[in-house]
């Protein structure tokens, strides 16, 4: 009997061992050049500053993280899926900041059934009406913090008619009808609408336009990413406009990593956001003096996202001890992971994508740095989010 | 009032950024029939190498002056060491200089990384300027302003210089200009060099508003081909004409038509080509 027992463990301990020691592969995919090349480099920052504060280990298992650049093309992104999952045999996907990418890889990603947890991209169908079981999303759905947005703007803001002028790709497209969709329904105008391409050179001659409606509106809408959002916001105050028509903005739009090369053309720029690095919260002045100490740069939506990621993959790992071959388990466990992130209590609604509070906030300077401070905070906003009238 | 003259500033200083990179372009092709593509490359160069040396002094100028004799000798070197040795063979010699695009793009990447970014504007040209109403970034009018001193002292140098001359002795009959005794592939070079410098000092002041990232060296390449199409092959006065016709109409396409900028940009080149097939002022082959 106690040598069946012992015979009995040493089998099926070995076998525990062996598995335990075999390391579990996140493969990672984000844009290093581009208009997105910097939100890329965030985004991965926030990840695996997690993944190192966890000593890169789950349950006894290595992690291992591999790298692919995916320069925020539809086509180079699936690409480099196929590569991470054919060759590298990943078994977590994680990543993505262009929604572009995003749809591109969704049905790769579905037929070669390993999960994907998007840590950016917010291509608002892929946790509606495109959902699957094996995608997820832990930073926003493009609309979510929008139609909190266009809320804001009409109840407490007080603006009445708004211009917009958001990015020519789908994440452009479905932040302005987010927005459009509560501040429209509260009874708001939108008089008019210009889509300048993505890796727009030179913002121009599209603001001469904007130069017609001083007077006539409350705000100008903007939604631009990266490096677009540098040129536009500089742009916006060369050519006089950010006294005379005040911007609300997207949050991409003044991110902490913008800050640095807009300076004074973002000071007083208001936005509304999933993350505002002057949030008052121990959790998030934990992450921030860590992430500052580690990189030595101001985290932004992109840095947090990437940590909140990293963390909903791990504590999803830890409940089920490592197990990441039981896939059926780990992806019930990941649909019920909640905990407090440096923006605030997350957890998944019933499509898999985060629910979180958005801010309101506001760009200022304090000793001779620009910040985004908290001016409001609209809680538990899901991607369904409807105001009352 | 106040929507169209912004406009028309805007799309001349843009048309006078196009025409530094088309002026250049065109003259190389003028001489040698070389159809330089890494005419963007130089763009590129020069823009990088600038923002080095203006983060490390502060100074525009002298950044400009580093920036131009880089890829002045950079341009030399490629026609003295390399095109050279295709005299005439226009297929071999698209292929090499599209192996410099490659090269040249992927030694920027490795050492400026991927991340786009813009040129400081030299610290005079900072602010905005009011005319009237209006309120215009004064970078932009220094812009236009270089263009056309640049333009007048092209127009000099090719009317009233010997050098022009012999520039424009090659372009009629390089064998007639050979046979008086003129070392022409020292006039190659010097031409070669001169393009590569126009299209140097292109970077240097379009950086502060188109900024320099991967891939800019083939949108510049694209618009001065365009530029050069509608204007005629080989002529200065076209790449000018076709650089106010292609900076304007960019400008009021994107404004007017924001959905259909590519289009308003190339269906009138369409158009054009398709009723003087040599360009404006393109000599027209017998």
């Amino acid at each position: 009997m106690i040598m069946s027992m012992f015979l009995f463990s040493l089998a099926f301990g070995n076998r525990g061992i062996a598995e335990a020691a075999e390391p579990i592969k996140i493969g990672y995919l984000a844009p290093y050049v581009g208009v997105f090349a910097k939100f890329g480099s965030d985004l991965r920052d926030g990840f695996k500053l997690y993944l190192e504060e966890i000593g890169n280990k789950v349950a006894g298992r290595q992690i291992i993280f591999i790298d692919e650049d995916t320069e925020g093309k539809p086509e180079v992104g699936l690409v480099k899926t196929k590569k991470l999952v054919e060759k590298d045999h990943v078994q977590i996907l994680a990543g993505i900041i262009s929604s572009g990418v995003a749809y591109a890889v969704r049905d790769y990603v579905i037929a070669s059934k390993v999960p994907l947890v998007i840590t950016n991209a917010g291509a608002t169908k892929l946790t509606q009406e495109q959902r699957s079981p094996f995608i997820f999303r832990t930073s926003f759905a493009n609309c979510q913090q929008d139609l909190a947005g266009g809320w804001y703007a009409y109840a407490k803001m007080g603006a009445r008619k708004v211009i917009m002028m958001g990015s020519d790709y789908a994440a452009g497209h479905e932040k302005a009808a987010g927005f459009k969709k509560t501040f429209k329904f509260m009874g708001g105008e939108v008089v008019e609408e210009t889509y300048p391409p993505l890796g727009t050179n030179d913002f121009a001659p599209y603001l001469a336009k904007v130069a017609n409606y001083v007077g006539k509106v409350d705000r100008t809408w903007a939604f631009f990413a990266g490096s677009d959002a540098i040129r536009f916001v500089n742009q916006y105050q060369e050519y006089g406009l950010k006294e005379k028509l005040k911007l609300f903005c997207e949050e991409g739009v003044t991110d902490e990593a913008n800050l640095p090369s807009q300076k004074e053309a973002a000071l007083g720029v208001e936005s509304y956001a999933r993350y505002c690095i002057g949030h008052d919260s121990s959790e998030n002045k934990r992450f921030v003096r860590e992430y500052r100490k580690k990189y030595n740069y101001d985290p932004g939506s992109l840095s947090e996202g990437g940590y909140v990621g990293a963390k909903f993959i791990v504590k999803a790992l830890e409940a089920v001890k490592g197990k990441i071959e039981n896939q059926e388990a780990f992806l019930k466990a990941l649909r019920s992971v909640k905990f407090e992130a440096p923006r605030g209590p997350v957890r998944f609604d019933e499509h898999q994508n985060v629910i979180f509070n958005t801010f309101i906030q506001r760009v200022e300077k304090k000793d001779g740095k620009y910040n985004n401070i908290v001016v409001d905070m609209i809680p538990d906003v899901d991607q369904y989010w409807m105001p009352k009238k | 009032m106040a929507f169209w003259i912004i406009q028309i500033l805007n799309g001349l200083s843009f048309s006078m950024l196009l025409f530094l990179v088309a002026a250049g372009f065109t003259l190389i092709f003028g001489l040698m029939k070389i159809i330089n593509i890494a005419h963007g490359s130089f763009y590129l160069l020069s823009a990088y190498i600038g923002l080095t040396v203006l983060r490390a002094t502060e100074n525009f100028l002298l950044a400009t002056i580093a920036s131009s004799i880089a890829v002045v000798l950079v341009g030399i070197a490629m026609q003295s060491l390399f095109l050279r040795r295709f005299y005439m063979k226009e297929l071999q010699q698209v292929l090499l200089t599209f192996g410099f695009v490659l090269i040249i793009a992927d030694l920027c990447l490795w050492i400026w990384g991927g991340n786009p970014m813009a040129l400081p504007k030299p610290s005079l040209f900072r602010g905005s300027i009011w005319i009237g109403s209006v309120v215009f970034p004064s970078y932009r009018l220094f812009v236009i302003l270089v263009g056309v001193i640049i333009a007048v002292g092209l127009w000099i140098f090719q009317e009233k210089t010997k050098f022009g001359a012999i520039v424009r002795a090659g372009v009629d009959d390089e064998e007639m200009l050979r046979g008086s005794g003129i070392n022409i592939q020292m006039v190659f070079v010097g031409v070669f060099g001169l393009g590569a410098l126009l299209a140097g000092i292109g970077g240097m002041i379009g950086g502060p508003f188109v900024g320099v990232f991967p891939g800019v060296d083939i949108s510049m390449l694209l618009l001065a081909l365009v530029v050069v199409i509608i204007g005629g092959v080989g002529s200065l006065r076209g790449a000018f004409v076709g650089s106010l016709f292609v900076g304007l109409t960019d400008n009021f396409g994107k404004a007017l038509f924001p959905e259909l900028s590519l289009f308003t940009l190339f269906a009138p080149m369409a158009i054009i080509l398709a009723i003087r097939p040599t360009g404006i002022f393109g000599k027209i082959e017998e």
